[in-house]
């Protein structure tokens, strides 16, 4: 943490999982305590708007879920966050961890709080892998949740 | 969230770590708990420690657990403990036993080669913790 180490600003992945939902209680706990705002990133590989909607090559079966799944996601992540608590949805497409880094290079939070358990790939891709790699190379400190 | 556990060595990185596990516990009202370890099986390799060493390890210990303990304002619980053996094995250890909630510890301690962006020590302790760790930068 910077200098004054004071937190304003916590980035939580979500994913869906388990652990991404201690992730949202943690950071909220500690939002709550420090009156920090949040913000809740969710990491996809492709959306609705992927491909070329004119000629698009992903079948609706495919991309139109990706996007009630994204929601369904955003509202079980928001649902944790107690009243009082600042938290902001945001989505974006790509690999997680570079999006994750890319995210917290333009919002500048204080705090990472990020699922870390090796859980299955049906589970949630916030695998260890990704939590990792975040950890390894994120300026800012990161608390891995279990 | 009841006990924070700060694994110290008078590095940098574990100075920052004790300031923010100090803003962290005040946030949400949680007992500071300071960990040193002295990594005697390092120092030991194949010889007997005199006296003399070992009470210079001890007091050197001690220090940094002083330093680590005058840093936190009044109306935060804090404590200090002291142990041996190889600090990864030992944090951990410690952790389980004692029932820590979150511990709190630098990306890299002292002894570690320049340009690795997370310690050996650090990434064993995120790695097998059953508890959440914040690793500070």
């Amino acid at each position: 943490m910077q200098g004054d180490g004071e937190i304003t600003r916590i980035l939580v992945p979500v994913d869906g999982s388990e652990t991404s939902d201690r992730a949202v209680r943690m950071a909220a706990k500690i939002a709550a305590g420090v009156g920090a705002k949040i913000y809740l990133l969710h990491v996809s590989h492709f959306d609705r708007t992927t491909d070329d909607v004119r000629e698009s090559w992903l079948p609706d079966s495919i991309t139109a879920p990706v996007g009630e799944q994204e929601e369904a996601i955003m509202a079980q992540a928001k649902a944790l966050i107690p009243p009082g608590v600042t938290a902001e949805c945001h989505h974006r497409t790509g690999a997680a961890a570079e999006q994750i880094l890319a995210f917290a290079r333009a919002h500048q939070p204080e705090l990472i709080v990020i699922g870390g358990r090796k859980v299955s790939v049906v589970e949630g891709f916030l695998m260890g892998s990704v939590s990792r790699d975040v950890l390894r190379d994120s300026p800012i400190s990161v608390l891995v949740i279990k | 969230m009841k006990n924070i556990l700060v694994p110290v060595d008078g590095s940098e990185g574990s100075d920052r770590a004790v300031a923010e596990a100090i803003d962290l516990a005040g946030a949400i009202g949680a007992k500071i708990n300071f960990l040193y370890v002295a990594n005697i099986n390092q120092l030991a390799i194949n010889a007997c420690l005199s006296d003399a060493i070992l009470e210079a390890v001890t007091k050197a210990g001690n220090v940094i657990l002083d330093r680590a303990m005058e840093m936190v304002p009044s109306g935060i619980d804090k404590e200090a403990f002291s142990e041996t053996g190889s600090p990864a094995v030992v944090i951990l250890d410690f952790a389980t036993s004692n029932d820590m909630d979150l511990i709190v510890m630098g990306s890299r301690g002292l002894g570690v080669v320049k340009g690795v962006l997370l310690g050996s020590v650090s990434q064993y302790i995120v790695e097998q913790s059953k508890c959440p760790v914040l690793v500070v930068k």
